[in-house]
């Protein structure tokens, strides 16, 4: 019995060290360093509130020197794609991101929200605004080897327009004029189409591959004309990519590919970034990023890409957020500043109105309703609710910080009378509450108010059953049409209508929220910032210095 | 026993029917609705009252509850376990994929719970009051008690980013690259084994000192038997019934996955799939892997009963 016991000890321990003690994984596949390539990188995060910074032990500008081929990306992300990925008509919108190595759009919004060329090369719109003709771009290949061309972008945009997708619902038809131009014709112009373009909307994939193969065979494959190729998909946990040696830019991409690796625990995310088992962290909360930011040799990127806001039921008569001055006296009393000191990370900043600082919409001499507790008892009282009433307070996504944050707002809320009952909204509520409305109950929840902000007042207060307890302004309809209608954006038509919003205190910004990544600094020119919306990088230029 | 075992079967095929009747009605009872729920805000804004009755039906949604049972019962037959709302895939396809993970897993947990545990609690019986008894007792004490994501942030950060001798996270098959992942299911397998060693080597140590009592084990000793016969050849044989049992219910367990290993080492098992399933209200996927795993359990209860009968002649005849 002794010897048993001792033989399967020494054979434990011996088979633990034998594995134990291995070289560390690694994914990166060998890099052919070629330097054939000569330009500057471009330096990312030019503007407010675009934030952009290195340790201070690397220097901070991107060498200048020759750009470098091969290795592959590796990208940490808490989670993947859970829609269609080649096939845009199903592809979810927050899934967007994750395809760009593979899916171009025809344009693209930079990050002040204006558009720019992709693979449509210009455009036009008609002078009575009933279509707009799109120039493609010539000698680009879909990664099934067939060509890019105005039947390709008419059988893409037909399809966005038959199933409805945002921005595709007024288009009435799309035609052919020669080989690479498409007119979209439209039956009440909309200036967001150039937004909606440079999403999912705009997404070209292969007809020839989708004809041959199905819509459920795009589930997991991709067909595009991106830099890079699908070459594995296991949902949950990884997304890989390899060069398309046949991409249309002629000596793109740099990188040999780009790995997504789905690591759901916030710990490991770190921990794996830190051992340098990945290049890139895409953390999805402000606590890891604040962990992350100043790790030496690495960048730190964010920007503000929404606001968490509060939304009140205002719609509905008999509550009290239906009145302005209860609305008003809510944001008076909440001390955002303090609420940031504490759960902003030192990263995330408090929120006086709707639209993200430097974006289209953002009034920069807006006259803010900073905390004061005071006026909001005096607002609630004129209001008639001198004192107070009760009320639900409702969050969306149980994470901690926002949790503090719900109780933060209980807190300031109860200082001047206003009772909360706090609750959390699962997905089938939520659901629920979007679709057949909420009562007596603010619900603290994500904006996305990124880029032209006319997008989100399309999504909050137009579209009929969907958001149905919000109200805004009187005259909110008007300025939208106004807004929507120009034949390009006009800012000061975008920041009227912001301002119409402000002073009905239809929705109550809290704090901004944003995205941001960090990465070691061999990794140059992503671009990350230089584009908005869900497309906002660039993996044709990426390049890696190791 | 042939009639034993005839009884236990039955009583196993009635149990699953029965876990397939509450999972069915379970989710269709939760509140939601399951095609607003997988839906995106954009599928929200533009989706209209024709095209959500498409989608009902394309899952079936609009058939009468009886007969959505029916057809999900005659696919289970089939091999087809239904099509997940989320994922726009085959359930079949999604289960299969990660049920080989999950039982790599918790096999090897299973079976290094046993090899450390079983070893670890006779020592404890056979030297009662010992040092090394202490030790053990105070070791499976906190075994029992460690939570298993604490321990795997702690091993992650010793062994991965201090000592750099293991990678953090990920699994891969190991008929793809065997040593890589023996590497990577180093940590969780021990953090997943710590609970069963523990156990184990209590329920053992319990078991033993228990057998160890009885008569006949006093009549070997006055036999002059050496110790080794009289542990290995009388008290063990019989000490392990009850272990047998309590492994067997570990065992079933190991189908389901662990959602806190997997979660915190990112491994594509079954126990990250059924959360996200819940969560996400995926009837589809809640109710394929729920009856994988009362199949499996049922299954394992079903051994465990007749190899129980073997072991003891008492159950059999009686």
């Amino acid at each position: 019995m002794k010897k048993i016991i001792l033989l399967s000890a020494i054979l434990l321990i011996f088979t633990m060290l034998l594995l134990g003690c291995g070289g560390t994984a690694t994914t990166t596949s060998p890099a052919s360093q070629t330097p054939t390539v000569t330009g500057t990188p471009t330096q990312a995060g030019a503007t407010s509130p675009i934030a952009s910074t290195q340790s201070p032990t690397k220097t901070t500008s991107t060498p200048t020197a020759t750009k470098k081929y091969g290795g592959v990306l590796r990208i940490l992300d808490m989670r993947l794609p859970t829609g269609s990925l080649g096939w845009p008509a199903k592809i979810n919108n927050q899934d967007a991101f994750f395809l760009q190595p593979a899916i171009e759009t025809l344009i693209r919004i930079d990050a002040k929200g204006v558009p720019q060329p992709q693979l449509a090369t210009s455009w036009e719109v008609a002078p009575d605004r009933s279509s707009i003709t799109l120039k493609l771009r010539q000698g680009v290949k879909f990664h099934d080897g067939t060509d890019f061309n105005a039947q390709a972008a008419k059988f893409n945009l037909d399809s966005v327009r038959e199933a409805k997708l945002p921005g595709a619902t007024n288009w009435t038809s799309v035609e052919i004029l020669d080989d690479y131009t498409v007119k979209i014709n439209i039956s009440k112009w909309e200036n967001l189409i150039f937004g909606n373009l440079g999403g999912r909307t705009g997404m070209m994939v292969s007809p020839t591959a989708i004809q041959k193969n199905g819509v459920d065979w795009a589930a997991t494959n991709i067909a595009g004309t991106g830099p890079f190729k699908l070459t594995n998909f296991e949902r949950d946990t990884v997304l890989e990519f390899k060069k398309n040696e046949n991409y249309w830019q002629t000596g793109k991409p740099y990188l040999d590919g780009i790995k997504w690796i789905c690591i759901p625990d916030t710990m490991t995310q770190i921990s794996t970034f830190k051992v340098g088992d990945a290049d890139l962290i895409q953390p999805w909360n402000g606590q890891v990023l604040s962990q992350l930011k100043g790790l030496p040799g690495t960048v730190f990127q964010y920007r503000h890409s929404g606001v968490f806001v509060l939304y009140p039921d205002a719609a509905n008569a008999d509550s009290p957020f239906s009145k302005k001055l209860v609305r008003e006296a809510i944001e008076y009393a909440i001390d955002k500043d303090a609420m940031m000191k504490i759960a902003g990370f030192g990263i995330f900043e408090s929120a006086y109105q709707l639209p993200c600082p430097a974006t289209i919409g953002y009034i920069p001499d807006l006259p803010i309703r900073k905390y004061d507790p005071v006026k909001a008892k005096l607002l609630l009282g004129q209001a008639g609710y001198p004192d107070g009433f009760q009320c639900t307070l409702s969050i969306t996504i149980p994470a901690p910080d926002i949790k503090d944050a719900q109780v933060a707002i209980q807190g300031f809320l109860s200082k001047i009378g206003i009772t909360c009952n706090l609750e959390y909204a699962d997905p089938a509520k939520y659901s629920d509450y979007m679709t057949k409305g909420w009562h007596n109950t603010l619900i603290y929840s994500p904006a996305n108010t990124e880029g032209n902000f006319t997008s989100s007042v399309q999504t909050y207060f137009t579209i009929p059953n969907y958001y149905v307890s919000l109200k805004g302004p009187a005259n909110l309809m008007d300025l939208y049409n106004e807004a929507i209608s120009t034949p390009n954006v006009e800012p000061e038509k975008v920041q009227k209508l912001a301002r119409a919003i402000f002073d009905d205190a239809s929705l109550i910004p809290v704090s901004y929220m944003g995205t941001g990544q960090v990465y070691y600094d061999y990794l140059h020119d992503a671009g990350f910032l230089e584009y908005s919306s869900q497309m906002n990088f660039s993996p044709e230029n990426a390049w890696m210095s190791k | 026993m042939t009639t034993y075992i005839i009884r236990r079967v039955g009583l196993a095929i009635l149990v699953l029917f029965i876990v397939s009747i509450i999972v069915f009605l379970a989710m269709r009872l939760l509140p939601g609705d399951p095609i607003l729920m997988w839906m995106t805000s954009d599928d929200l804004r533009q989706i209209s009252p024709e095209q959500l009755a498409l989608l009902r039906h394309e899952y079936g949604l609009d058939k009468p509850i009886v007969m959505q049972y029916l057809d999900w019962l005659n696919g289970v037959f089939h091999g087809d376990l239904g099509k997940s709302v989320r994922y726009h895939t085959s359930v079949t396809s999604e289960v299969l994929r990660r049920l080989p993970i999950t039982l790599h897993l918790g096999l090897s947990a299973f079976v290094l719970g046993f090899i450390i545990g079983i070893p670890a609690g006779v020592i404890c019986a056979i030297r009662r009051g010992s040092w090394i008894d202490t030790i053990v007792t105070t070791l499976t004490n906190i075994g029992i008690t460690v939570p298993v994501f604490w321990l795997g942030i702690l091993m992650i950060y010793v062994f991965s980013l201090q000592l750099k001798l293991l990678p953090t996270y990920g699994y891969t098959s190991p008929f793809t690259d065997f040593w890589l992942s023996t590497r990577q299911l180093i940590m969780p397998v021990i953090c997943l084994a710590v609970f069963p060693i523990a156990s184990t080597a209590r329920q053992t140590r319990s078991s033993m000192l228990e057998v160890m009592r009885q008569d006949y084990i006093r009549t070997a000793w006055s036999k002059g038997l050496l110790e080794r016969a009289v542990v290995m050849r009388h008290a063990l044989k019989n000490g392990l019934i009850p272990i047998v049992t309590f492994s067997g219910l570990g065992l079933g367990g190991i189908l389901g996955g662990s959602v806190l290993i997997e979660s915190v080492f990112a491994i594509p098992g079954m126990g990250r799939l059924t959360v996200a399933s819940v969560l996400n209200h995926d009837f589809a996927i809640t109710q394929g892997v729920t009856l994988v795993i009362a199949a499996g359990v049922v299954l394992v209860n079903l051994l465990v009963d007749i190899s129980y009968a073997w072991l003891d002649p008492r159950i059999r005849l009686g």
